[in-house]
């Protein structure tokens, strides 16, 4: 389960996130991100993760593929306020520095 | 179609107690998963539980997935025998054991479509085009012990190549976008096999000096 709330501003939006990211939910989460950014001009996305307790492959696969998109935009895309458990899966897999977290 | 659905659930649960050790059983379909907790959650944080076999055999679809994840969490949050900090990692290990058995095996989602449709969207779609294949099941069994832990899922697929993926000593690049669930499972896991083609996992993860 994955909720979330969204702040858009110019180049600028931040989605705040709540629940769970994994195979379950990655896609409904992929399509609404695709949808914001063929709406608004955006350079710069940040993924507030306060909320997220948890995180799988698939979740990790998406956020990827955020910061991919992004950068292909000549744009930026953040992660801020990782709990433990993210922290954890993300230097597991070696994510800690490209999502500079 | 919907009651031709096959999702079960079964628990057994070894207590101790002033009469000696004993086994109760508990078995019923998935989708009574709810109300199927509610009646077992008073032995689930009951001290004398001294461990818990979670079996559980459910198709490829969307709603029976929710359900035995769902049921699994709850079971794992309840119980007294899993120390705090192995909850997170017993979730993942859950997590990528069920992803892996029913996208690629049962499934054989394609990449492509992993990363450009929802689970919903390609639920729909073979619905229409291959619905034999949300029928493919997969068996799981989790068990749980005072010192660790262990889960061994079978899928109905044609297996795969997992001794390359066991082999990965370094996770996938950082700009890659899928393929780390095996190598996070090896990561996370301090014993891991598969048997028969791949199509059946075995994870053991300990949390006490045996």
């Amino acid at each position: 389960m994955i909720e979330w709330t969204e702040n858009i501003s110019g180049e600028q939006a931040t989605l705040s996130l709540d629940g769970k990211i994994t195979f379950e939910n990655a896609g409904e989460l992929r399509n609404r991100v695709k949808a914001i950014l063929s709406e608004f001009p955006l350079k710069h996305l940040t993924f507030d993760l306060t909320g997220v307790r948890f995180v799988d492959s698939s979740g990790l696969g998406l956020l990827v593929s955020i910061k991919n998109t992004m950068v292909k935009r000549n744009g930026s895309f953040k992660i801020n306020n990782v709990t433990e458990t993210v922290r954890n899966i993300m230097n597991q897999t070696g994510l800690d520095k490209y999502f500079e977290i | 179609m919907e009651n031709m659905e096959t999702a079960t659930v079964a628990l057994q649960l070894e207590m101790t107690g002033k009469h000696g050790p004993r086994t109760l059983d508990f078995s019923d379909n998935l989708e009574n998963y709810a109300h199927f907790f509610n009646r077992v959650v008073d032995y689930l944080h009951d001290t004398a539980l001294q461990s818990l076999i979670l079996a559980s055999t459910f198709e490829s679809r969307r709603s029976h997935i929710e359900w035995i994840m769902s049921f699994s969490e709850h079971v794992l949050y309840k119980i007294p025998m899993v120390p705090p900090e192995y909850l997170s990692p017993m979730l993942l290990i859950i997590h990528e054991a069920v992803s892996n058995a029913v996208y690629h095996g049962n499934l054989c989602v394609p990449d492509s479509v992993r990363t450009s449709k929802t689970f919903h969207e390609y639920e729909q779609e073979v619905a229409t085009a291959h619905p034999e294949l949300l029928s493919r099941q997969s068996t799981m069994r989790l068990f749980l012990f005072h010192d660790h832990g262990e889960l061994s899922i079978s899928d109905s697929g044609k297996g795969f190549d997992y001794q390359s993926e066991l082999d990965r000593d370094q996770p996938p690049s950082p700009e890659s976008e899928m393929g780390r669930g095996i190598y996070i499972l090896k990561q996370t896991a301090d014993e891991i096999c598969f048997q028969d083609n791949g199509k059946t996992l075995h994870v053991r993860k300990n949390w006490r000096q045996t």
